[in-house]
């Protein structure tokens, strides 16, 4: 049952993956040829980049990923109403009589919008990882690298996951419906700019995820109209 | 005009009754929506097999009604009950034996025909994917065809062959032929038709389309801002109301007190009286009061319910008066 609401997502919003993800690849190819993205006279290719400034900034095309964070709060807020609403909205008929308890259709909606999400943000790092590995850098490619710039896409998930909270939560007023997807935004920064190691960003991000899966799933199991 | 302070609410009992099984089942099903009471207080049973016609003007809470029967939304007070378990409770073994036509028709545009039939074999274990194909072709409708490109009547086919290839026990329907052209609408009834002769199923069905009540329900429930005024067969709706044309030698006299009086038309010396029970001691009043030509009207049930559901206390007061 999980599965046929994980492919129904994947039928109807295949064009959402596959545009961040062509987005999110445009971007990493730019941080791998170019440095830095902010020159304006034309961007040195990453060759050229190279000479002179490997010692600063070996780990320039994966970290600089992170700055991805802005697509990807977008995409997940994006995602997630579109993704979300059409259940409580008109569908909701045609959603909800299902044979089967509301709690598994939450777990399908959750774990085919969460796939969905993360996989231009996971497409984009892997090509940059593979990139990397392939590459002759002067400094060895460490994992942290690699997950720094997934910070990012997580803070982008937390917005994913807040934006189903607020198509799923029982609200009619439109502008008191769309609070829970402001909540993220003093966390997201402290993800990205305040505590002290990639680890800690993660942990206290995975956090957040445990509970908003618990509250999107209570939300939807007590819904509705 | 409504004579609402005359009106005898109108109620049926069933044949049989301690040997049904019943389908649907209400107590005192109650619905608030902040301090706006929309349904209030509605019991009424819908035994196993019974085609059931729930009928209202907008607004009298058919859809609420509906809502709750199938746990959609949560009674204030009261309870509602399909096959004997709580309807806010429902096991999935017992959804399975239930379709749902919503409103609108409201289905994934993005999605095609096969798609949601996909959907649909997964979850319902009585999944008819051939009869399913056979509902599309009498629709003349394609599988690969998206949602979004049909139009209102096409939808509603869909969603009703999507429901009806679940094979359900219990098939319930909101307006079903809402918005939708005659042709269609006589397409989709015939479906309806032939699905109900199938044995042991039982429909509650609401609408605005008396006309197609009146060709498929057994019984008939009326709704009026939140209240079931009438739940008995159509037959006894129709016996227990009729419609009388009197003509007066003169102006047409007081007639608000007359027992059972629902609705009142009255031109100089002539009045159609719409009566709840009306019966010999109905023509001896009128006769006291110089009626000189009695008639009982055949009545479609559509002259009967807009009878029995026009106007409101206001209309009534003034209109009462004018005829007095």
């Amino acid at each position: 049952m999980i599965t046929a609401i994980v492919k129904k997502d994947f039928r109807a919003g295949w064009f959402w993956v596959a545009g961040v993800s062509l987005l999110m690849v445009a971007y990493a190819v730019l941080n791998l040829a170019a440095w830095p993205a902010e020159f304006t006279l034309g961007r040195v290719v990453r060759p050229f980049a190279m000479i002179g400034i490997v010692e600063v900034d070996t780990r320039f095309p994966l970290v600089r990923l992170s700055d991805g964070a802005l697509l990807a709060v977008l995409y997940g807020v994006g995602f997630g109403l579109w993704q979300a609403l059409p259940e409580v909205g008109g569908a909701c008929g045609f959603f909800f009589m299902r044979p089967c308890p509301r709690w598994r259709l939450a777990l399908g909606k959750l774990i085919s919008g969460s796939a969905m999400f993360w996989v231009p943000g996971v497409v984009a790092t892997g090509l940059a990882t593979g990139w990397c590995t392939w590459a002759s850098l002067p400094a060895p490619l460490e994992a942290w690298m690699v997950s720094a710039p997934l910070v990012g896409w997580l803070v982008g998930y937390l917005f994913y996951l807040s934006a189903v909270a607020a198509a799923w939560r029982p609200a009619r007023w439109y502008g008191g419906r769309l609070l829970p997807i402001f909540v993220p935004i003093p966390l997201g920064y402290v993800m990205l700019e305040v505590v002290p190691t990639v680890g800690i960003a993660w942990v206290v991000g995975m956090v957040y995820v445990v509970f908003l899966w618990l509250v999107d799933v209570f939300l939807l199991v007590r819904w509705e109209g | 005009m409504k004579l609402s302070g005359l009106r005898t609410e109108l109620g049926g009992n069933y044949p049989g009754e301690a040997a049904i099984v019943l389908a649907i089942e209400t107590d005192k099903l109650t619905r608030y929506y902040n301090d706006r009471c929309a349904v209030n207080q509605v019991t009424f049973r819908v035994p196993e097999g019974c085609v059931y016609g729930l009928l209202g003007p907008n607004g009298s809470g058919k859809t609420t009604t509906i809502k709750m029967l199938l746990g959609l939304l949560k009674p204030t007070r009261g309870t509602a009950r399909l096959f004997g378990c709580e309807s806010h409770r429902l096991p999935p073994a017992l959804r399975d034996r239930i379709g749902y036509v919503a409103e609108g028709h409201e289905l994934y545009r993005s999605a095609s025909i096969r798609d949601l039939a996909d959907f649909q074999r997964a979850f319902f274990s009585k999944w008819n994917g051939r009869s399913f194909k056979q509902m599309l072709d009498h629709f003349r409708l394609l599988p690969k065809q998206r949602i979004r490109h049909l139009s209102n009547g096409q939808r509603a086919q869909v969603s009703l062959a999507l429901t009806l290839a679940c094979d359900p026990d219990l098939l319930v329907m909101d307006d079903p032929t809402l918005g939708v052209d005659p042709v269609v609408r006589r397409r989709f009834l015939e479906s309806m038709i032939q699905m109900i002769h199938q044995k042991g199923r039982t429909v509650l069905f609401s609408s605005h389309v008396l006309a197609d009540v009146e060709r498929v329900a057994h019984r008939i429930g009326i709704l009026s801002f939140g209240v079931l005024r009438v739940d008995c067969t159509l037959a006894e709706f129709k016996e227990k109301l009729r419609r009388v044309r009197v003509v007066f030698d003169t102006t047409v006299p007081p007639l608000l007190d007359l027992p059972g009086l629902v609705w009142v038309e009255a031109t100089a010396r002539q009045s159609i009286l719409t009566i709840a029970h009306y019966d010999g001691t109905h023509e001896a009043a009128l006769r006291r009061r110089g009626a000189r030509h009695i008639e009982v009207l055949e009545s479609s049930l559509e002259d009967l319910f807009i009878d029995y559901n026009s106007g409101g206390p206001t209309q009534f007061v003034s209109r009462a008066r004018a005829v007095e």
